[in-house]
């Protein structure tokens, strides 16, 4: 989590660029396509997010958050796994902020997890953390100077992981 | 600056997502049975699994919740859902806790069989469907496994039971595994026509899993359970149950090993319960003059292979040699099974029971322990062939 806010901080404080950068913050909603344990199928996963961003046409970061959880459970075995999800997002915006601009970029995060699993009298709380690095297209505009709307698709690999993750992502927040 | 930038995001997508031990042991937090037969959550190292992402190593190939075709599973190999806490491998939900623990349990049986020299017996990997989809009754659904010897696969079904799923239990993934033996063992070398019969036939006690072809649930509709060919079929797949229950039993350290995740089987199949007689060939014809269905007969088999465990496991406690020195000759005996079964007569006359107790005793250190047990199940006639045992 340090390093992400660390690396954002320094990309992008004042004397990075040039030009004043435009701050913005907001909601955004992820379904992520995922595959299951038998990976001929797959499930939607939804996850709602809040994110920061910081722009500077025609470039821009976004760092994000979320979190999820899940419980599963067969005879006396039961898991309650619980993901917070923080990335860091880079792109490049095609068209000025006041356009319907469609952008590119990439990024990288890690799901920080906590999994509480029972079985037969016995209980365990783990810690653990799955890196992520994806690639991601989208369309994004600032309406009446300072409500910013975006809908976006990613791709991503999670650590070692052999599947690849598409979600799908739209965001609402304010700029300035 | 851009430039910088470019290159912090390009070498953190190189480095992030390669943090995996590739190759080598890997350790796993697994519902597990310790050597006491207590189940609990433990740290398991597997050393066969080439990566911790995808069920595929030495010992066998998962698959999850996957159907059935007459090649067998069609689909994928299971990818579990793990998170990193150091160099431990967490499940992030019960489906990858369950698949990982199927696979943990294949390598043991691997390394176990390969300690005692009868791993190669079978062809390695061995195939496992965990929570198979069947068609069939709620009942009928859930909470049963079972070994497909036409495709060579074992299937284990969804559990709705309070306990240890199936899928966890050692001694249910051992006791179907060993149906593998005895199929390559005994049922394959019975002769092409003997052995095609037996495995249809086997078919009677699962007709209504609906995986088979339709022209073989045809064939088994029109058996009659009171043919000598039936029968036989009962006495084999007696055989066959008596004896992975023996090899679960001995494998686990365990007599009653259902119990943990089938409280209504624990008692039927405990193999510390005393012994009793075996059937013999009158016995069952008696009974096949009964009103009988095939439900009778799966029962019979169950039963004439639980009294035929319990005496074999109770003689390997007996002390003439250690259990895993039994269960290697018994492994090893197996072969004798088909050499002693006379199969012209399969069809025409119903076998004794006890008749497994020759091939499979064979070279066997017999004390007056194990006499005892056998006199006690065997038919008289059976037990005086026993030379060792008239010195007791």
């Amino acid at each position: 989590m340090f390093k992400f806010l660390a690396a954002f901080l320094l990309l992008f404080s004042s004397v990075t660029f040039a030009e004043p950068a435009r701050w913005g913050m907001g909601l955004g909603f992820e379904s992520r396509y995922q595959r299951e344990v038998n990976p001929d199928l797959a499930t939607a996963k939804n996850m709602p997010k809040e994110y920061l961003k910081v722009l500077m046409w025609p470039w821009a970061v976004v760092l994000e958050a979320g979190q999820e959880s899940r419980r599963s459970s067969s005879g006396s075995l039961q898991v309650e796994s619980q993901s917070v999800n923080v990335s860091l997002w880079g792109r490049y915006q095609f068209r000025q902020p006041t356009l319907w601009s469609p952008f590119v970029g990439g990024g990288v995060g890690t799901y920080l997890d906590q999994v509480n699993t029972s079985f037969e009298g016995s209980n365990d709380r783990s810690t653990g953390r799955r890196d992520f690095a994806g690639l991601n297209v989208g369309v994004t505009k600032t309406l009446w100077q300072n409500l910013l709307v975006e809908a976006e698709g990613r791709g991503s690999i999670v650590q070692d992981s052999q599947d690849l993750e598409f979600s799908a992502l739209i965001r609402m927040g304010v700029e300035m | 600056m851009r430039l910088w930038i470019l290159f912090f995001l390009t070498l953190f997508l190189c480095t992030a997502c390669n943090r995996a031990n590739h190759g080598g042991p890997k350790k796993f937090l697994l519902p597990w049975a310790d050597s006491s037969g207590h189940y609990s959550l433990q740290v398991v190292t597997l050393t066969t699994l080439p990566t911790p992402f995808e069920l595929k190593g030495d010992a066998a190939e998962i698959y999850f919740q996957s159907s059935f075709g007459a090649g067998g599973f069609e689909g994928s190999i299971a990818h579990p859902h793990l998170t990193q806490s150091g160099d431990l491998y967490v499940p992030q939900d019960s489906e990858t806790a369950i698949a990982l623990g199927v696979y943990a349990q294949m390598e043991q049986l691997y390394l176990f069989e390969k300690k005692l020299g009868f791993a190669s017996q079978l062809n390695w990997p061995r195939k496992v469907g965990v929570e198979l989809n069947v068609v069939g009754s709620d009942q009928d659904a859930h909470d049963n496994a079972h070994y497909y010897g036409d495709n060579d696969v074992i299937g284990v079904l969804p559990y709705d039971q309070r306990g240890v799923p199936l899928s966890l239990n050692h001694g249910v993934i051992a006791h179907e595994h060993f149906h593998s033996h005895f199929q390559h063992e005994v049922i394959d070398l019975l002769g092409p026509g003997l052995s095609t019969m037996v495995s249809l036939l086997e078919n009677i006690f699962y007709p209504t899993f609906g995986l088979k072809a339709q022209t073989v649930s045809g064939a088994i509709a029109d058996e009659d359970p009171k043919k000598a060919k039936t029968l036989n079929s009962t006495i084999l797949r007696a055989w066959n149950e008596g004896l992975a229950d023996l090899f679960a039993g001995i494998y686990t350290g365990q007599a009653s090993f259902f119990g943990p995740s089938l409280k209504n089987l624990a008692a039927a199949r405990d193999l510390s319960a005393p012994v009793q007689k075996m059937w013999v060939s009158k016995d069952y014809t008696d009974y096949a003059g009964k009103d009988i269905t095939a439900d009778d007969l799966e029962d019979l088999a169950y039963f004439q292979g639980t009294v035929m465990a319990r005496a074999l496991y109770q003689m390997s406690l007996s002390g003439a040699e250690s259990q895993e020195q039994f269960l290697v000759r018994l492994m090893e005996n197996l072969k004798n099974i088909p050499l002693t079964l006379d199969t012209h007569k399969f069809e025409t006359e119903v076998m004794n029971g006890d008749q497994i107790f020759f091939p499979l005793l064979d070279g066997m250190p017999l004390n007056a322990v194990s006499c005892k047990i056998l006199r006690a199940t065997a038919d008289p006639n059976m037990y005086a062939s026993f030379k060792q045992c008239l010195n007791f």
